[in-house]
């Protein structure tokens, strides 16, 4: 199996960007399927964009760690020193009969990660929060 | 890792976008400035063609989001044509837009503006 990919990211937008750059150029030469590359974006994008965004309460320069293990299945881990929050559990879910536009920011991305991908787990490990997402392709009829 | 958006009137009030590149976190407030030019403009359709888009987040799918809310408002109609796979399963899987029209290509759309502008008449 091929060297996962690892980065530090600074816990900002700017952050985010950047590492994504990288990440894009990880998964083209992966050459995993197109509906996993781009749930895997996806999935960083909106991890990352949450945790640069509420996931610490000081001012402070702060990072996060992202692993991607390629395979069958890929996953997906983000794991952050912020405040406790379980995404899956904590995060506003949208209502039944309620329209997605009136999700607070970061609900809708989780959403949509939680509808892409094979699996969502969390858990708090040593004062860490340790987001994985796993990713299976689609199977083609 | 960018946006460009072309944009031409197709008929009076009537917006093409065309979307090229990624509409995510880094880019999607270009769009939304468009958006309010557009509507500041008096757009009755604004119609995003999503062919050379390869990649939305969530933060696309709010300008979306946002583009068919306000057109609600001033009784018109956002429209969508042509989108890739992965961008259709963004909006489809997240029910996002129940009831959008999308359409995959120009002739389909063109013949709904035609239906809309025979029932305004």
């Amino acid at each position: 199996m091929a060297e996962p990919f690892h980065l530090t990211v600074p816990a900002s937008q700017e952050g985010v960007v950047e590492a994504m750059k990288e990440l894009v150029r990880f998964l083209d030469a992966a050459r995993c399927t197109p509906d996993v590359a781009y749930a895997v974006q996806l999935a960083f994008e909106e991890l990352g964009t949450n945790i640069a965004k509420y996931g610490f309460d000081d001012r402070q320069d702060h990072c996060f760690e992202v692993v991607l293990r390629m395979g069958a299945p890929t996953h997906l881990e983000v794991r952050d020193d912020g405040h406790p929050f379980n995404p899956w559990k904590d995060a506003p879910r949208p209502k039944q009969d309620g329209r997605l536009e009136d999700l607070p920011i970061g609900g809708l991305g989780l959403h949509l990660i939680r509808d892409m991908a094979a699996d969502v787990a969390y858990e708090r490990r040593n004062r860490t929060n340790v987001v994985t997402v796993t990713f299976k392709p689609k199977e083609t009829p | 890792m960018s946006l460009r958006v072309h944009q031409r009137e197709r008929r009076p009030r009537c917006f093409d976008l065309l979307l090229e590149g990624r509409l995510d976190t880094e880019t999607h407030q270009q769009l939304e400035m468009k958006l309010d030019m557009l509507l500041a403009g008096d757009a009755k359709v604004i119609h995003y063609d999503l062919s050379k888009l390869a990649y939305m987040s969530s933060a696309g799918l709010r300008v979306l989001l946002r583009t068919a809310k306000e057109m609600r408002k001033v009784g018109g109609e956002m429209i969508l044509t042509n989108p890739q796979p992965q961008i259709r399963a963004v909006i489809e899987v997240a029910k996002a837009l129940p009831g959008q029209a999308i359409f995959q290509d120009f002739d389909e759309l063109d013949a709904y503006l035609d239906e809309i502008q025979r029932n305004a008449t």
